[in-house]
């Protein structure tokens, strides 16, 4: 028998909806400019509010464009966390909504294992391998930085993570001081390849464990640069390339440094990457590199699901829905909510 | 109230005043640099507090929730990527300030006329690469 799951996401920024049947994806829609003009209005960022006005088109489109009706839906899959409060609020309420329009069950998705899941996701037409267990995922973006040891498709364990910043954050921050528009990180990876990424050298975090910290490389740069501009006031603006290589490559260096050692303790060479930050050229280069150079097997998200969409939040729901992980219409979100 | 600090083992007495003046006040907000050590200062007071979740900037996640070792709720805000007031209060950011739960608040200039009048107000100051100026109002 088939499974056809609707996912819901709405825990940050974007509003999306996707449909995924036996785990093809079918559709998966993030609220943007275009589908607003279909129903005629505009984009309003973040907030909860603008998850209202988009959770309604967005879920009828995926719908749509997934060429199936309403009732082929076996169960409704929703982010209930971490996230900004409003913001999950909407997509709870929306679930809880339909499945009792629909009667049909309900399953709680923790947004970060449907980060991980994506690697689960099937296309239509193309075969794609999928990790093998127990794999390692490096989870990088926004606002996390942790390598997940993960054991099947829902037992999973954070074993590293960030004790400040995020490695997102850091491409943000930094791209920010050299005067770069937000976000930072597709900036700095785009001149980042047309500089040398040895030209400077920043100092990397000592951190415990497999915890990352990039709190220290963010301030180094920006007293780095501070103290070039004091001497030559067009400092940034003649390096530029060069600041963006060699910055990006020292993120890739810190983050595939603490991979590395979790690979060895564990002995785990299945490797996958996931999350915003997994869309950076330099770290997928840096892990295509590394499967070469220690024999890993590495799983590179396709772009489309490396920011936050539905289809994940629909994988990881298929898999709670063959182990019937139903909740009920009492559930509420949680902002705090960790693998 | 003045501290100038060298060394980060320093922050504890800085973060006990604050914690002190928290009684009174629910809100603090923390302006300062790029840099200068807003995160690393409330780090420590969560940690002096009794947190025990893992304490990182919400710079993407705008609100992070701490629980305490009482079971307390404290808030830790971020608003340097909120570009408009009506973002912020589009999430219900004015819910969070009247629930009387402890909220610590970087980058506040875009969300300054919607704090009560009674906060607690700390800057820090670069001075260097390694000291600090910080005064608690």
């Amino acid at each position: 028998m088939s499974i056809t799951i609707l996912g819901i996401e709405s825990s940050c920024d974007d509003t999306s909806a996707a449909v995924i049947k036996d785990g093809v994806i079918l559709s998966n829609v993030i609220a943007n400019q275009a589908i607003h003009a279909e129903y005629g209005g505009v984009v309003p960022e973040l907030a909860s509010r603008a998850h209202q006005q988009n959770i309604v088109p967005v879920v009828d489109t995926a719908i749509t464009r997934a060429g199936i009706t309403n009732s082929e839906i076996d169960a409704i899959a929703f982010t209930r966390g971490p996230g900004l409060l409003g913001s999950l609020l909407v997509g709870t309420s929306f679930a809880k909504g339909f499945a009792l329009a629909k009667n049909i069950p309900m399953v709680e998705v923790n947004h970060l294992q449907g980060h991980i899941l994506v690697h689960f996701l099937k296309d239509k037409d193309k075969e794609k391998k999928q990790p093998e267990f127990p794999f390692l995922c490096l989870l990088v973006s926004g606002g996390h930085s942790q390598i997940v040891l993960v054991k099947s498709h829902l037992e999973m364990k954070t074993i590293g993570e960030t004790i400040d910043d995020a490695a997102g954050e850091a491409f943000d921050k930094c791209a920010k001081v050299m005067g770069l528009p937000y976000p930072g990180g597709p900036v700095v990876d785009k001149l980042a390849k047309l500089g040398d990424r040895n030209k400077f050298k920043f100092t990397k975090p000592r951190v415990k464990d497999l915890n990352y910290s990039f709190s220290g490389l963010k301030t180094a740069f920006l007293y780095f640069l501070r103290d070039e501009l004091k001497t030559n006031k067009n400092f940034i603006e003649e390096n530029k390339n060069d600041l963006c290589a060699s910055l990006q490559h020292t993120i890739v260096e810190i983050l595939l440094d603490k991979l590395k050692k979790a690979a060895k303790q564990t002995g785990i060479n299945e490797i996958a990457l996931s999350g915003g930050v997994s869309a950076n050229s330099g770290l997928r280069d840096a892990m295509i590199r590394s499967s070469k150079h220690f024999g890993w097997n590495v799983y590179l998200p396709e772009f489309a699901y490396t920011t936050d969409n539905a289809a994940m939040i629909a994988i990881t729901g298929h898999y709670k829905y063959i182990n019937k992980e139903f909740v009920g219409q009492d559930i509420v979100p949680k902002a705090r909510f960790s693998i | 109230m003045e501290f100038i600090i060298d060394n980060i083992s320093e922050l504890d007495k800085v973060s006990k005043e604050i914690i002190k003046l928290t009684k009174k006040n629910n809100i603090v907000v923390f302006n300062g640099k790029m840099g200068a050590g807003k995160t690393t200062l409330i780090k420590n007071i969560a940690k002096k507090m009794g947190v025990i979740d893992n304490i990182t900037s919400p710079t993407f996640s705008i609100i992070n929730e701490y629980l305490t070792l009482k079971n307390e709720t404290i808030f830790h805000f971020d608003f340097y990527r909120i570009e408009d007031i009506e973002e912020a209060l589009d999430f219900g950011v004015e819910d969070y300030f009247l629930s009387k739960k402890i909220c610590l608040i970087e980058w506040p200039q875009i969300i300054e006329p919607l704090l009560p009048d009674s906060i607690v107000k700390v800057n820090i100051d670069i001075l260097n690469n390694k000291n600090r100026k910080i005064k608690i109002l």
